[in-house]
């Protein structure tokens, strides 16, 4: 083949530049500690690095999520406590009132501590997170329970997304937990729904089915039949028992120490009596609530540690994909390097040489 | 019977020779790193013998032309190869600021935004009742519709990039198309008289493998007068002879560039920007009309489907006032939709207690709505059959415009090399190599200096014949 000295020229040039280029890639590699840059470096690794950003943005947004709902639930949690140690102190004291031994000041003086542990309860019951009522359902803003032991508040369930697709509810709403309304084998009673919906169409139905529910509720609560209610003065009420005709196993908290203490001011033994029953009901009301905050609590954990595998898992698939591996690296360099010295250093023999510098 | 005379004749003319091939020599090294150049070479043919008697002596040699060497089947391979690198390197360029647009390795970009977006509505979830939170929403919808803002200006800019690309590239092309047309001239006038126009055949190949690296054409060349005809894409007759005619550009209703062709100077104007498949202008064109727009036309889509969707599920919703909620944003109802008129509702702007959390009223604890609108970055709504999420359709965008350029990529560098191997058969065969004239340059120097010699000779012959009578 006949050579020229062009042919010779941009040959070297172009060995040249494939070398600086390839040196040039290799150096930023090593500077930034990664591979890829641009989309086009790894197509379906940028894809996935941009699926695994996304993945991990939410995994920290649900972490949060987690964090605020187990917040809430703790302080629950404790406040449910001190209602069950209060439940306990008032058994004890119905119990001690119930004995033969007591006399009628006793009994009153008993009464007036079942009446400051009624106020502790209404207390306990308006507590706060923040600024909003633990117990008030969706109406975080208003005061649930009023002096009378009156709910102002609503069913709703605040639910907090544990992870995708899958919610927590975060409250208990003052009515289950005071009230004892839709406890138990409850048919009267319709609960909030647990799925959460997740499309407009489906929040459509949603609020349809919302409207019903608190129809239905609306219409049970005008019509439930206070069987054996306070109007009967001086006998405890015994509702809360197993209402023979709805079925509802539920104690109204308040009710039951205002009877206790009417019961004990009206130094009426067996309406003490009556109420022994109902307050260890009102205990396992409670107690059942606890049980439910822990099973939430539980699922919280659980969800928070899949979060951390999942982000260290996918940390290590991110890296892999865009991150240098620094020795495979160092080793490319030194080889560019070298093969750019031994490029510079052979073009410089072919590229002067000429018939004319030979010709004197 | 020889004579002194045609001695010196013979010595004159073999002078004269040496003297065009020394001069053919130094102008090829001359012109050594002229761009199209063709190494040229000079045919000596032996000069026709004169009889003396029976016998023929010979006269010497005399030059019977000047010729290129040059295989035109190769500059037909660089033209077309050239056409196609044109046309890849006209992409390439181009898919790579596109590709920036879209590129969050290094920088934030959309699909964070959207991320951001929807987890602030989680946020909410958390605590419907805060102000702060409310407001983040607001703040992180602005920014996800600043992003999606600017990522449309920066494909406009390549889109502006583009369209300068075949503004700029009609600008060469008339003026290589007047060259050619006057080199077409020049060429037959020389030709006219049986030589060949080296030089200016020269510059008329590299001209028209130029032109063709802008744009498809076909040309043919008439062997009686040299002249050549060329027509750009299927119709535009840019050179008929000695005649040419112009492209011009134009810009349609979509505000692109088109490139247009007008017969002479007052004839019938042709859009002929479809006729463009290859060359610079064939890869703009194929790219701003293909890929750029469609992705234009995607993120589009993506910021409409998002403001749709929380808009469907944000009118069902009940603000902080109990009223029922508002469109989260403005987006036109008669389906003119442009993202950079896209906006959040002015009512949620100046209050953020307009933010629909709630499903239902005097609920300012129900994050129903608000848990709607963050579970939509999770539903497959995109695509036509509804195959995406929201960030699922934006990242495969991501991942198809990383594919186009990394094919773009390699197969530049593939062409590239076929470029070149192509103009070293052509450099290999048309080149000039400085050994080979340094060679020639002591052969006729020599050649010359014996011619010389020669005349010197026959100068003495002659002495030595005039001095007969004084011996």
């Amino acid at each position: 083949m006949r050579i020229t000295d062009k042919m010779t020229q941009t040959q070297v040039l172009k060995n040249i530049q494939k070398n600086r280029s390839e040196l040039a890639n290799l150096q930023n590699q090593a500077a930034t500690g990664k591979k890829l840059t641009t989309p086009s470096d790894d197509p379906t690794g940028a894809t996935k690095v941009l699926t695994n950003r996304i993945e991990e943005k939410n995994l920290q947004q649900f972490e949060k999520n987690i964090f605020f709902a187990k917040n809430f639930l703790e302080t629950t949690e404790s406040t449910l406590g001190q209602l069950a140690d209060s439940l306990i102190r008032a058994k004890e004291l119905a119990l001690q009132a119930a004995s033969d031994t007591v006399g009628a000041p006793q009994r009153e003086m008993i009464g007036s501590e079942v009446q400051q542990i009624r106020s502790a309860i209404l207390e306990m019951s308006n507590r706060r997170a923040g600024d909003r009522y633990l117990f008030g359902g969706y109406k975080t803003q208003t005061t649930p329970f009023n002096k009378d032991g009156e709910y102002l508040g609503d069913d709703g369930e605040m639910k907090i997304q544990n992870q995708k697709g899958s919610f927590v509810a975060m409250n208990l709403s003052g009515n289950r937990v005071f009230l004892g309304r839709g406890v138990g084998p409850d048919n009267t009673y319709v609960r909030p729904p647990e799925n959460v919906p997740e499309t407009t169409n489906q929040l459509q139905d949603f609020k349809l089915a919302e409207a019903d529910r608190e129809f239905l509720n609306k219409q049970e609560d005008e019509n439930y039949v206070e069987t054996r209610g306070p109007a009967s003065v001086g006998r405890v009420q015994t509702m809360t028992q197993k209402d023979p005709v709805t079925g509802n196993e539920g104690v109204n908290v308040f009710s039951l120490m205002q009877s206790l203490d009417v019961a004990l001011k009206t130094n009426d033994k067996a309406a003490i009596q009556d109420a022994l029953e109902p307050l260890d009901q009102a205990l396992n009301q409670v107690n059942l609530m606890r049980a439910e905050i822990g099973g939430r609590v539980n699922v919280l954990d659980s969800a928070t540690e899949g979060i951390h595998k999942q982000t260290v898992d996918n940390k290590s698939i991110t890296s892999q994909i865009e991150d240098a591996d620094l020795f495979e690296t160092m080793t490319q360099l030194s080889k560019a390097d070298t093969a750019l010295k031994g490029t510079l250093e052979t073009s410089s023999k072919v590229i002067g040489m000429n018939l004319l510098d030979f010709i004197k | 019977m020889a004579k002194i005379h045609s001695l010196l004749d013979v010595g004159r003319r073999g002078m004269s020779v040496s003297q065009s091939a020394m001069q053919t020599a130094s102008h090829n090294i001359a012109n050594k790193s002229v761009e199209g150049f063709s190494r040229q070479r000079v045919d000596i043919e032996t000069n026709p013998a004169v009889g003396e008697g029976k016998d023929r002596v010979g006269t010497g040699s005399r030059l019977s032309g000047i010729t290129r060497t040059n295989n035109p089947w190769i500059e037909k391979q660089i033209e077309r190869e050239g056409s196609n690198l044109s046309f890849m390197e006209g992409r390439s360029n181009a898919l790579q600021r596109l590709e920036s647009a879209f590129n969050e390795q290094t920088v934030k970009g959309t699909s964070n935004a959207m991320s951001e977006f929807f987890n602030s509505f989680r946020e909410l979830a958390n605590n419907p009742e805060s102000l702060t939170a409310r407001t983040v929403v607001r703040d992180n919808a602005n920014a996800l519709i600043k992003n999606f803002q600017d990522v449309h200006r920066q494909i406009d800019s390549v889109t502006d990039e583009l369209n300068n690309t075949i503004k700029t590239g009609v600008n060469e092309i008339n003026g290589h198309v007047k060259e050619i047309a006057q080199l077409n001239e020049k060429i037959q006038s020389i030709e006219i008289s049986g030589v060949t126009a080296n030089d200016e055949r020269d510059r008329r190949d590299l001209l028209v493998k130029k032109l063709a690296e802008k744009i498809d054409i076909s040309w043919a060349e008439d062997t009686k007068s040299g002249m050549i005809n060329i027509t750009a894409g299927k119709t535009g007759v840019l050179v008929a002879g000695t005649s040419a005619s112009e492209l011009k550009t134009s810009t349609n209703e979509n505000n692109q560039t088109q490139v247009v062709y007008q017969l002479g100077s007052s004839g019938k104007e042709s859009d002929i920007t479809e006729q463009l498949k290859h060359g610079a202008l064939g890869g703009a064109v194929e790219l701003r009309d293909g890929l750029v727009s469609q992705m234009r036309q995607n993120v589009s889509d993506l910021a409409y489907n998002i403001a749709s969707e929380v808009n469907n599920a944000h009118l069902e919703g009940f603000d902080r006032y109990n009223k029922q909620g508002t469109e989260f944003f403005d987006i036109p109802k008669d389906g003119t939709f442009d993202v950079q008129d896209l906006k959040v509702n002015d009512a949620i702007t100046r209050d953020v207690g307009r933010i629909a959390a709630a499903s239902k009223p005097n609920a300012p604890g129900d994050n129903t709505v608000a848990n709607v609108i963050h579970s939509l970055q999770f539903k497959k709504v995109m695509g036509d059959e509804g195959t995406f999420t929201f960030d699922d359709y934006y990242s495969s965008k991501v991942g198809e415009i990383g594919v186009m350029n990394q094919k773009s990529i390699a197969g530049l560098e593939s062409q590239k090399n076929i470029l070149d191997q192509v103009k070293n058969v052509r450099e290999s065969v048309s080149g000039v190599s400085l050994d080979e004239e340094a060679q020639k340059m002591i052969e006729y120097q020599k050649a010359y200096e014996a011619s010389a010699r020669i005349i010197k000779m026959a100068d003495e012959m002659f002495d030595t014949v005039l001095n007969l009578k004084r011996l």
